[in-house]
């Protein structure tokens, strides 16, 4: 699933870890949500889209188009 | 240009490498009970042997063993220095990484003792690389085996599991553990079907364990960190 996490650390010029120590996952998980390797669980993905301050679609977009 | 904080991918420590080094240490932490336990069986015939006295050739053989097995130590040495190295130049780990990263140093040290004591208390001839697992063990080193193996280990493992790997791994984990049961539950009574059929010798539980372990940590690997 794409993403907008990268950009939007980048904004905050947050590294990986940063995000990583503010979300309670390891750096790991960080890279692999940005690069798509991994889509995160549902209270992750509410997590990181209060952390911004957003909507979760306005951070993930899985490709599909509302009809 | 310098590559600020925010661009540095900070866990692209290069798949391959970070898979060489950690085989490099399990190899190296395989060839150290292996060759404890050369060490040790080669001391017990000895004892046993009322008459005995180390020729030349004994004490060369023991000597190559003790080199084999130092040769083994400085290896898996260098590929901890190695992974610790690339690990700080890839940033500061966070909390949830550091306990993970306990409770693994935890995990191979209860694996080293268990390892530690079944190298020196075996005394089957080592006519397999499997026969460290089938040898003869007195009831009470049974005993403390088998509660650390039977309480201690899945006491360790499920507070990794529910208490400090973060949701990636644990996924990975789900992975490697789904891969794994049904490569046994296929595997299993394939072999048994054909050594029915006369076509391959009897399962081995020993091995169909090993393998099922291999299968799980392997996948576990590829998806935590590819």
């Amino acid at each position: 699933m794409k993403n907008r996490l990268k950009v939007l650390r980048a904004e905050r010029n947050w590294s990986q870890a940063d995000l990583a120590v503010r979300l309670d996952v390891s750096r790991q998980a960080v890279n692999a949500v940005e690069t798509g390797k991994y889509d995160p669980s549902l209270p992750l993905a509410f997590k990181i889209a209060r952390l911004f301050d957003l909507a979760i679609e306005e951070i993930f977009d899985d490709g599909e188009r509302r009809g | 240009m310098m590559e600020s904080a925010v661009d540095k991918d900070e866990t692209d420590r290069g798949f391959a490498a970070l898979a060489g080094r950690i085989a490099l240490i399990v190899l190296a932490a395989i060839g150290v009970l292996g060759g404890t336990g050369l060490i040790a069986g080669f001391l017990t015939a000895f004892s046993e042997d009322a008459n005995g006295t180390l020729s030349m050739r004994d004490i060369a053989i023991l000597a190559g063993a003790a080199l084999f097995v130092l040769g083994c130590l400085y290896g898996g040495w260098r590929a901890i220095r190695s992974m610790r190295a690339a690990d700080v130049a890839a940033g500061v780990p966070t909390p949830r990484e550091n306990r993970n990263r306990l409770v693994r140093v935890v995990a191979g040290l209860l694996g080293a003792v268990i390892g530690l004591v079944l190298v020196l208390h075996h005394d089957t001839p080592a006519s397999s690389p499997l026969a460290l697992l089938d040898g003869p063990l007195s009831p009470v080193i049974a005993i403390v085996l088998a509660l650390l193996v039977g309480v201690l280990t899945p006491a360790l493992s499920l507070y990794w599991y529910l208490r400090v790997v973060d949701e990636q791994e644990a996924a990975a984990y789900d992975k490697g553990a789904l891969v794994a049961i049904h490569a046994f539950w296929v595997g299993a009574p394939v072999w048994w079907l054909l050594w029915r059929g006369g076509l391959v010798a009897a399962p081995d539980g020993v091995l169909i364990y090993v393998a099922t372990a291999v299968i799980a940590t392997v996948i576990w690997f590829w998806a935590k960190y590819r």
